[in-house]
């Protein structure tokens, strides 16, 4: 057999033949994700159909962006979202547990090698387990659950070979920044975008799992990691076998149409100024360039524990500026949970923090951090488009967790390292 | 397969997200309408979103559909009456979206800027777009094969009922 890219190898397992970029494969899902703002319309057209779910215990459900509700129509769609698992049987739930792309990894349900759709853009966070995750509309999903399976036009790929190490006050964020710096939205559109190499080997997974989750934000189709032991610990903290696709590498024989060397250590803290994610520069380049009214630690792309950490490095012995508004909403409530064991829920209540209930909020502008007209925010999300954050008036410039620390101290873009 | 564009076509730049073609705020099951494609327009496009009216298509740059995986966003543009979306290229999940809803999507990579003021016929098979007035041809990228049957059919939801029903 030739020389595979990771996702040719998952869709050739799939279709149990050797398969070629541009090829259409119709392949079995393994695990079908949705959640109370696009699975209500999902079950509804699922129902339409009137066949039974084609398997109750691939599907994971979570409550995750109207949460706590906001209106009466959100909770009406968790109502719904509630009536539809319990009518279909469906075990794979969290409801009120934080952003999916994380309880889904948290889950265990996603092993490396696997196929998994999602009714959101983000369900590329699975590539950091191995897995072909990618997101699709609702409609397509009604047909997942009607019949199990998918078409994929096989995607051409890019390699990205990490080495070295990040140097202090760089993270995860900052890689993908500077990518869309280079290549720009659209830059990986349709293709998979795969990365290894021993720099990425030395991140930990909460850092990994930023590359695959922002690949959607590149364009690609699906944001592929090399797997190793430290996925598997993810996976199982008992040490129970990722399966067969526990070890991957990239294969630097496969068809890569593009490749990228990157030394983690050539790159410094970067921020995505309003209103698009690759409208990237360097912090200094936008350092003391508008006044803060809100920080954002959270979502499916910054809220995790490193994340926190990282935060509160930066933070230690500060405080925050008087006009900004802090907000801290981690990704999970496992991640919650530990926060508090490590006392770093009552460091940023100290703070004057406002520690949020785990959730998609103020991300995707539903509720728990709404912008006014014309306020600037400094968050760890993923997206800066207008309106993102609820408000079309207000601006939303991204960077890492610690750049956000950095930025709550100062009350303007700063660069974390000032503080380390 | 042949869509007809009655009215105008409003030229919109690259990278339009699906924000903008939906904004979140809007995507309750009570709250989702239609009409929420042209307030979330109406922040970057306010002239277009106040005259738009059915039968007006939009053409525009790079990676048309960028962002969430959200299917409002092609619902949305489907019934306020554009019938298609011409597009130096589209993102790829609003690009299934959209067939599968039924939204003709036709990618149009050429120099030469489409009118603004219709009508139009823009034949899906061939790529070409025909400003009816002039008689001026543009030549646009054949759709595939496999998405104009998934047009013919109705959208997915009518072919899987379809085929869901004679299985059973």
């Amino acid at each position: 057999m030739p020389a595979q890219t990771l996702a040719e190898r998952i869709l050739s397992e799939k279709a149990g033949h050797p398969v070629r970029p541009g090829e259409v494969v119709d392949v079995e899902v393994d695990v079908a994700l949705t959640h109370e703002v696009l699975g209500p319309p999902t079950f509804k057209m699922f129902e339409e159909l009137g066949v039974p779910l084609w398997d109750p215990a691939k599907v994971f459900v979570t409550i995750d962006h109207f949460v706590p509700a906001a209106t009466a129509d959100q909770a009406n769609n968790n109502r719904a979202t509630i009536e539809a698992v319990e009518r279909h049987g469906i075990t794979g739930t969290a409801f009120y547990d934080g952003p999916s792309h994380q309880t889904l990894a948290e889950s265990g349900m996603v092993r490396p090698g696997m196929v998994v759709v999602g009714t959101d853009s983000h369900t590329c966070t699975a590539g950091a387990l191995g897995a072909f995750g990618t997101g699709i509309g609702s409609t397509e999903m009604a047909g997942v659950f009607a019949t199990g399976r998918i078409w994929f036009r096989v995607p051409a790929a890019t390699a990205v070979a990490l080495t070295g190490t990040l140097p202090r006050g760089v993270y995860a964020k900052d890689v993908v920044l500077h990518l869309l710096g280079r290549v720009g939205v659209a830059g990986f559109r349709y293709e998979s975008l795969e990365f290894g190499g021993p720099g990425l080997r030395g991140l930990p997974m909460d850092e990994r799992i930023v590359l695959a989750n922002m690949a959607v934000e590149l364009g690609a189709k699906v944001g592929l990691l090399e797997t190793d032991a430290a996925t598997a610990a993810f996976l199982d903290p008992a040490g129970a076998p990722a399966g067969p696709a526990a070890e991957r590498r990239i294969d630097p024989a496969a068809d890569y149409g593009r490749r990228f060397d990157i030394d983690l250590g050539d790159l410094g803290p970067m921020v995505a100024r309003p209103h698009s994610v690759d409208n990237v520069v360097p912090v200094a380049e936008a350092a003391g360039s508008v006044r803060l009214q809100q920080a954002f630690l959270g979502s499916c792309t910054g809220g995790r524990l490193t994340d926190y950490r990282n935060a509160l490095e930066v933070l230690d012995g500060h405080t925050v500026h008087p006009d900004v508004r802090l907000i801290v909403t981690p990704a999970s409530k496992r991640i919650y949970r530990q926060m508090l064991v490590e006392g770093m829920v009552a460091r940023f209540a100290e703070l004057g923090a406002m520690v949020m209930a785990p959730s998609c909020g103020a991300c995707a502008g539903l509720q728990g951090g709404v912008l006014g007209d014309g306020e600037n925010v400094v968050s760890s999300s993923n997206r800066n488009f207008v309106g993102r954050m609820g408000n079309p008036g207000a601006n939303v410039f991204l960077a890492s967790p610690a750049t956000v620390a950095a930025s709550a101290i100062t009350g303007t873009i700063t660069d974390p390292r000032t503080f380390l | 397969m042949k869509v007809e564009i009655p009215g105008r076509c409003w030229k919109l730049g690259t990278n339009i997200d699906t924000d903008t073609l939906f904004p979140g705020r809007f995507m309750t099951l009570g709250g989702a309408t239609a009409q929420g494609a042209l307030r979330g327009l109406a922040a970057t496009y306010p002239e277009m979103a106040e005259r738009f009216t059915a039968g007006d298509a939009f053409v525009a740059g790079e990676n048309f559909g960028c962002g969430s995986s959200r299917e409002y966003a092609a619902t949305a543009v489907r019934d306020i009456g554009v019938p298609v979306v011409i597009a130096h290229s589209f993102a790829r999940i609003f690009y299934r979206n959209s067939f599968n809803v039924g939204l003709p999507l036709l990618e149009y990579r050429g120099g030469t800027p489409i009118p603004e003021e219709g009508p139009l016929i823009a034949d899906l098979a061939t790529g070409q777009i025909t400003h009816m007035p002039s008689g001026q041809v543009y030549a646009g990228v054949p759709v595939d094969p496999y998405l104009l049957d998934l047009l013919a059919d109705g959208g997915l939801m009518a072919r899987l009922r379809e085929r869901l029903q004679v299985r059973r």
